[in-house]
C-alpha cells in the first residue's frame, strides 16, 4: 500500500521529497518551498475537494516539521462542514492537530459541533465525539455537555464508549457541569454495559475517581470488579480482545489498578481480592511474554497496594526474582521497581537480590541506576546510612543530568537529616552536598539547615557551636560558591559571635576572614547583604574590638547601587556606633528589684492603689506553662516551636522562682530576682544584652533570608546567653554512640564488599531490634513533662520532626513490636494478627517466625516488670476528642475475640483498669492514664457479634498500647 | 495519562505525532529533537524507559523507525505502554499490510486516525485491533462513493 497512488502527483512527490531528506537543513528548504507554494494556491477559488484535503495534508507536514501553517486553520474549520464523512474526518483531525484549546477559532467549531452530535448518521456521530474529546475547552464546555450526555444511552457501542470518555474530560473541565451522583450513576451503567470495549473505557473513569480520592464510595463495587477481572481471566471476553493470547490484558490491568486503590489499608475489602488477584498473579507468571510481564508486575504492585496477605507476599517475590535474575533490562527495571514496593512491607526480600542491586546501581543504564537508587533510599537505615549517601553522593559528583541531580540533592538531604549517625558526619555530609549541589541550595534548603543547627546549638550547647564554627571558618579559608558562602556567612554570623563572645582574638580572626570574602569573586550582590550582616552579628560580640574595619565597610557600601545592601550598610554603621559606644559603658549595675521605682509605688500607694498581689503573676504563669491542659497560653510560650528546649526552660524557671518566693516582686523575661539569670562559667558582670538583640533584629529584619531565619535569630541573640547557660544544666547532648566504621578502601571495588555494607545492616536488624534511641540530628526530642495530676492524661509536645520522620519512616529498623503506623498506604499492623489475614490460623506463628525472623508476639508471654498498671481518666467526649488529635501514636487492629456484647467489652475495660466515656452502639471510647508515669492511653473499640473486636489504642507512649493490645489478646481472644 | 505519541525515524525526522497536551510547533520541535537524540544514544540493551523533562518516555524501535510515548510520571506501568506500542504497530500492520515508514508518510491521516481510536483523552481506551479498525474501513468506504 506504500506506493502513496491514490494521492496527486504533487503531494506524492513532496512526501517522497520529504522521505527522501537525509538532513534537517534538506527537509527546512522543501518546506519553505512548500509554504510559499501553498499560501498563493490558497488563493484560487472552488477548489475540488480533494484538492482541499490534500493542501490540509500538507500543512499537517509544515506543522509537523516545525514551520508555521496557521494560514490554512481557517480551512480545517470549513472542512468539517464538509458532507463527506472522510473530508469531514480530517477537517476535526487537522483543528485538533493545528489548534490550541483556548484557541478563539474553536467558538466557529461549536455550531458544526452541536449539529454533528445530534446527527442520525452512526459515523458522523463518532467522528464528533472524536473530536469533542481533543478539542473541547472550558469556553464551550457547557454548551456541549447535554448533547454528549445523551449519546451515553445511544445503541452503538462505539458512540457509548467515546461519549463516556468526552464524560470524564468534561468532569475535568467543570466539576459543575455534571452533578456528582449523575456521574456515577452514568459510569456505573458504563460498567455493566454489555460490551467490553465501553466497560472497558469505564473502568478509566473509576480509575481517575479513586485517584482523586474518593475510595469510600466506590468500595461497595470491588465486588463487581473483582468478578470482571475473574471473567477476563478465564477467557470469557470475545478472542478479539485477546492479545497475543492472553485475554484483554490491559483491561486486567486497569482493573488491578482499581483494585488497589480500594482495598490500601483496608483488610475487608483486601479479603475479596485476594483470590482474583493470587490467579490472575499465577495465569500471568505462566506465560514469558512482554504482556504477561506488565500484568504480573501490576499484580506485584497490587499485593504490596493493598492489605498484606503473606502467601501473596510470597509469591510476589517469586515474581519479582524472575524479573531480577532475567538479562533483559527491561525486566531487571520492573523488578527494581517490584522491590521498591515490596520493601516498604518488609526488607526482608531485599537481601536474596543483593547482587543483582549491586550490578544494576554500577550498570551502564542510567535509567536502571535511578530506580535502583530509589530502592535504595527506601531501604535506607541507620546502619546503611554512611555508605547509601557515599554511593548517592558519588552519583551526584558524576551525573550530568540537572533533574536527577536535583532529585539526589533532596534525597541524600533527607537521608542525612534522619539517619546521620553523628553530628559531625551530618555536617561534613551537608558541606559535601552542598559543595557539589549548590546549584539547588534555595531559601527553603537553607532555612532548613539552619533551623537544625540552630535548634541543635540550642540544645547541645557551646560544644556544638565551637564544632561548627571550627569548621566554618576553615571553609572560609576556600574559594567558596556564592551559596556556600551564604551558609558559611550565617553560621559564623549567628553562633561564631556567640561561642566567642568573649574571645577578643578568635573575633578578630573570623572577622578578617569574613572580610577578605567581600574582594573574592562574588556572583551576585545578595551575597555582599549576607557578608554584612555576618559583620554586623559579629560586631555586637561583647569583646568586639574591630570596628574602625567594619565602620569603613559598611560605609563603602553605603554607597552600593544595591537597595538591600545599602540599606542594610546604614543600618549595620549606626549600629557599629552603637556597639561602639557601649564598649565603654560595659559595667552597668543592673538594680533587678527596680528599687528606683519604690519612691513612685510608695506615692501611688498613698494614694489609694493596690499592692501588687503576685499571686496573680503565679497564676498567669502556671496557666502558660500547663500546655497539657487545652487552655488559653497566658504565660510566655513554651512550645518549641522555634528553638529548642531554650524557651522551655525559660518559662519553667520563672516559673519556679515564683512559686518559691511568691511575695517576691516578678519580672517577665530573663530577669529573676538574683539579677540577669546567667549561669555560664564563669560569670561575667551583669551586663546589658540589648544591643545584640538589637543588632540581629534589624540585620535579619530586611534579611532576604526568610522567616524562619529572622525568627530563629532573633530569639537566638536575644535570649542567646540565657539558652545556652540553662541548657548546660540538663544538657541532652548524646555523644555518638556509634563510633564511624573503618573507611571504606576506594581501591577495593569488590561488590560483595558493598553488597554487606548496604544488606547487612538489614539482616542484622531482621535478627535484631534496634535500640530506639535516635542519633540523627533532627532526632533531638524535647524533656519530657511529667504530670502528677491524675485525672488529666499527659499529652506530650508533638515531636518538632514528627513530619520528617514519618515520610521516611519504611526504613526504619524499628523492632516490629513498635510499628504501628501504617506507612504509605502500607499497613504493618498484620504482624501481631496475622489470624485474620491468613486462612489457616493454626499454622501462622509458625509461618510468621519465618517471614520475619522475629518471635511471634502474641504468644510471648509479658514479663513481670514489664508489668503496668492504669488507672481511669475522667475526662468528657470533647476532651476525648482532643486528646484523640494531640496523640498520634495510633495502633489499628482487628482481632477475632471472645468479646460479643457489651457486658464483655466492659470487662475488658475493667480489666485493664481504665473506664469507658460514651457507649454508642457497638462502638465505646475508654480513656485511661498508665499509673506509673500518667501518659494518656485512649481506647476505641468496636465489637461485633460474631466476636469480631475492631480496636484503636492510642497513647502517649506507643509501649502502653502494645502492652494493653498484649494483655487483650492473653485474655479475651 | 499519556502526553504524546510520537513516530520519528534515526534521522530524527518525525513522521507522525499526536500531542494530547497541547504544546507550540517551537516546543514540539525541541522536544522531539532531545528525545530522539536520547534515544538514539541508547544501546538495545539498555531498558526502554526514561525520565526526560518531567515525563516518562517509553520507546520501542521497529526497523529505522521510533515509536516514543511520553507520559506523566505518575504512570505506574510502562511494561503495558511498551506493549501498547506493539499492539499499535500491529494494528497498523493489519491495516496497511506489511507496514513500512512510507505507508504512514502517504497515509498520514489515516494513522492519526487509529491513534485516535485507541486513545482518547491520553488513556488507552481500544486495544481490540477489529473494533480499532470498524470506523477506518467506514471512511475508507465513503470516501469511494
Amino acid at each position: 500500500m506504500s506506493s502513496g497512488s491514490h494521492l496527486s502527483k504533487e503531494l506524492h512527490d513532496l512526501i517522497k521529497s520529504i522521505g527522501e531528506t537525509r538532513s534537517k537543513q534538506e527537509e527546512d528548504k522543501i518546506i519553505i518551498k512548500e509554504v510559499q507554494q501553498l499560501k498563493t494556491k490558497l488563493n484560487e477559488k472552488n477548489m475540488p475537494p480533494k484538492k482541499v484535503k490534500e493542501m490540509l495534508i500538507r500543512a499537517i507536514y509544515i506543522e509537523m516539521l516545525g514551520h508555521d501553517a496557521s494560514f490554512v486553520h481557517i480551512n480545517a474549520i470549513h472542512l468539517t462542514q464538509s458532507k463527506n464523512l472522510a473530508l469531514k474526518r480530517l477537517g476535526y483531525l487537522c483543528c485538533s492537530l493545528f489548534l490550541d484549546n483556548d484557541s478563539e477559532l474553536l467558538i466557529l467549531l461549536v455550531a458544526t459541533l452541536q449539529k454533528d452530535l445530534a446527527s442520525t448518521n452512526v459515523h458522523i456521530v463518532v467522528n464528533a465525539l472524536t473530536a469533542v474529546g481533543k478539542l473541547i475547552s472550558k469556553t464551550f464546555v457547557n454548551a456541549l455537555t447535554e448533547p454528549v450526555l445523551k449519546l451515553l444511552t445511544h445503541n452503538t457501542d462505539i458512540v457509548r464508549k467515546k461519549a463516556l470518555m468526552v464524560m470524564q474530560i468534561i468532569r475535568q473541565l467543570n466539576q459543575d457541569c455534571i452533578a456528582e451522583q449523575d456521574y456515577d450513576d452514568r459510569i456505573r451503567r458504563g460498567i455493566q454495559d454489555k460490551e467490553p470495549s465501553v466497560m472497558g473505557a469505564a473502568f478509566n473513569l473509576y480509575h481517575e475517581e479513586l485517584k482523586k480520592g474518593a475510595v469510600n464510595k466506590y468500595k461497595p463495587l470491588t465486588g463487581t470488579f473483582v468478578s470482571m477481572l475473574k471473567q477476563i481471566i478465564e477467557h470469557k471476553l470475545h478472542k478479539d480482545y485477546d492479545y497475543h493470547r492472553f485475554p484483554a490484558p490491559w483491561l486486567q490491568i486497569k482493573l488491578l489498578q482499581i483494585l488497589t486503590l480500594l482495598g490500601a489499608n483496608d483488610l475487608k475489602v483486601s479479603e475479596q481480592i485476594y483470590e482474583v488477584l493470587g490467579s490472575t498473579l499465577r495465569r500471568a507468571d505462566d506465560t514469558t511474554i512482554n504482556i504477561g510481564y506488565a500484568v504480573t508486575y501490576q499484580c506485584v504492585k497490587c499485593v504490596s497496594g493493598i492489605y498484606p496477605q503473606q502467601s501473596l507476599l510470597e509469591q510476589a517475590a517469586n515474581s519479582v526474582s524472575r524479573f531480577l535474575k532475567s538479562d533483559n533490562n527491561n525486566l531487571k527495571y520492573l523488578g527494581i521497581n517490584a522491590l521498591t514496593q515490596i520493601v516498604s512491607i518488609s526488607q526482608k526480600y531485599v537481601l536474596e537480590h543483593q547482587m543483582t542491586i549491586v550490578d544494576c546501581l554500577e550498570s551502564n543504564d542510567d535509567t536502571l541506576k535511578k530506580e535502583t537508587l530509589e530502592l535504595l533510599f527506601k531501604m535506607t537505615n541507620e546502619q546503611n546510612c554512611e555508605v547509601i549517601i557515599q554511593k548517592l553522593i558519588h552519583f551526584l559528583k558524576t551525573s550530568s543530568d540537572s533533574n536527577f541531580k536535583k532529585d539526589l540533592f533532596v534525597k541524600i538531604s533527607l537521608l542525612n537529616e534522619k539517619h546521620a549517625p553523628t553530628q559531625e558526619w551530618f555536617i561534613k555530609t551537608a558541606n559535601t552536598l552542598f559543595e557539589f549541589g549548590s546549584e539547588f541550595i534555595d531559601n527553603d534548603v537553607r532555612n532548613n539547615f539552619f533551623k537544625l543547627l540552630i535548634d541543635n546549638f540550642n540544645d547541645i550547647g557551646s560544644e556544638f557551636g565551637v564544632f561548627i564554627t571550627e569548621i566554618y571558618s576553615e571553609l572560609l579559608r576556600n574559594d567558596l560558591q556564592d551559596n556556600i558562602l551564604k551558609i558559611v556567612c550565617w553560621v559564623i554570623g549567628e553562633i561564631g559571635s556567640q561561642i566567642y563572645d568573649q574571645d577578643p582574638n578568635k573575633l578578630n580572626e573570623l572577622t578578617q576572614l569574613v572580610i577578605l570574602k567581600l574582594d573574592s569573586q562574588l556572583e551576585s550582590e545578595t551575597t555582599i547583604s549576607w557578608i554584612l550582616t555576618c559583620l554586623a552579628k559579629l560586631q555586637s560580640a561583647r569583646a568586639f574590638q574591630m570596628f574602625d574595619q567594619t565602620r569603613a565597610i559598611f560605609q563603602k557600601y553605603m554607597q552600593s547601587k544595591n537597595l538591600d545592601c545599602q540599606q542594610r550598610a546604614i543600618d549595620f554603621y549606626t549600629l557599629a556606633k552603637f556597639n561602639a559606644a557601649l564598649k565603654g559603658s560595659q559595667f552597668i549595675t543592673v538594680d533587678p528589684k527596680m528599687s528606683f521605682l519604690d519612691a513612685y509605688v510608695q506615692q501611688e500607694r498613698l494614694r489609694g492603689a493596690q499592692a501588687y498581689n503576685p499571686s496573680l503573676q503565679v497564676k498567669a504563669a502556671a496557666l502558660g506553662s500547663a500546655t497539657e491542659a487545652p487552655s488559653l497560653n497566658f504565660g510566655p510560650y513554651s512550645d518549641n516551636k522555634y528553638g529548642g528546649s531554650k524557651t522551655n526552660t525559660f518559662g519553667t524557671e520563672e516559673n519556679k522562682s515564683t512559686t518559691q518566693n511568691p511575695s517576691a516582686p516578678t519580672i517577665a523575661g530573663p530577669w529573676d530576682d538574683t539579677g540577669y539569670n546567667q549561669k555560664q562559667p564563669p560569670p561575667p558582670k551583669p551586663t546589658i544584652a540589648t544591643p545584640m538583640a538589637i543588632g540581629s533584629t534589624t540585620g535579619m529584619g530586611s534579611n532576604g533570608s526568610g522567616q524562619t531565619t529572622t525568627k530563629t535569630t532573633m530569639q537566638s541573640m536575644g535570649s542567646g546567653q540565657m539558652g545556652l547557660s540553662s541548657n548546660q544544666a540538663q544538657s541532652t547532648y548524646v555523644p555518638p554512640v556509634r563510633p564511624l566504621p573503618p573507611k571504606e578502601d576506594p581501591n577495593l571495588k569488590e561488590k560483595q564488599k558493598l553488597a554487606n555494607q548496604l544488606f547487612a545492616p538489614i539482616s542484622q536488624t531482621q535478627q535484631q531490634p534496634q535500640s530506639t534511641q535516635k542519633k540523627g540530628i533532627t532526632a533531638v526530642a524535647a524533656p519530657k513533662q511529667m504530670n502528677t495530676n491524675p485525672n488529666i492524661p499527659q499529652i506530650t509536645q508533638p515531636k518538632q520532626t514528627a513530619q520528617v520522620q514519618n515520610l521516611l519512616e519504611i526504613d526504619e529498623p524499628l523492632p516490629i513490636k513498635q510499628q504501628q503506623q501504617p506507612i504509605l498506604g502500607a499497613p504493618q499492623v498484620y504482624v501481631q494478627q496475622p489470624q485474620i489475614i491468613t486462612q489457616k490460623p493454626v499454622v501462622v506463628p509458625q509461618q510468621q517466625q519465618q517471614l520475619w525472623s522475629q518471635p511471634p508476639v502474641q504468644t510471648q508471654p509479658i514479663p513481670q516488670q514489664q508489668i503496668k498498671s492504669y488507672i481511669p481518666a475522667n475526662i468528657n467526649v470533647d476532651q476525648y476528642e482532643q486528646l484523640w488529635e494531640r496523640n498520634q501514636n495510633i495502633k489499628e487492629v482487628t482481632l477475632q475475640s471472645k468479646i460479643k456484647s457489651e457486658q464483655d467489652f466492659r470487662r475488658m475495660i475493667q480489666t485493664i483498669n481504665i473506664n469507658i466515656i460514651e457507649v454508642i452502639d457497638q462502638e465505646i471510647i475508654c480513656a485511661g492514664a498508665n499509673a506509673e508515669n500518667k501518659s494518656c492511653v485512649l481506647l476505641y473499640g468496636c465489637y461485633n457479634l460474631n466476636g469480631s473486636l475492631e480496636l484503636k489504642i492510642n497513647s502517649t507512649d506507643p509501649k502502653d498500647a502494645e502492652y494493653i493490645l498484649a494483655l487483650i489478646k492473653r485474655q479475651f481472644c | 495519562m499519556i502526553n504524546f505519541i510520537l513516530m520519528v525515524n534515526k534521522q530524527g525526522q518525525t513522521r507522525l505525532a499526536q500531542y494530547f497536551q497541547f504544546l507550540s510547533v517551537k516546543e514540539r520541535m525541541t522536544l522531539e529533537g532531545e528525545l530522539i537524540r536520547k534515544c538514539l544514544s541508547r544501546s538495545e540493551t539498555q531498558c526502554s524507559f526514561l525520565e526526560h523533562r518531567g515525563y516518562k518516555i517509553i520507546y520501542r524501535r521497529y526497523a529505522s523507525l521510533y515509536f516514543i510515548i511520553g507520559m506523566d510520571l505518575e504512570e505506574e506501568n510502562e511494561m503495558a505502554y511498551l506493549e501498547f506500542i506493539h499492539n499499535l504497530v500491529e494494528t497498523l500492520d493489519k491495516y496497511f499490510e506489511n507496514v513500512c515508514e512510507l505507508d504512514i508518510m502517504f497515509n498520514i491521516e489515516k494513522a492519526h486516525y487509529i491513534l485516535e481510536e485507541m486513545v482518547m483523552n491520553g488513556q488507552i481506551v481500544e486495544t481490540n485491533k477489529t473494533q480499532v479498525l470498524a470506523p477506518i474501513h467506514v471512511l475508507d468506504k465513503a470516501k469511494d462513493e
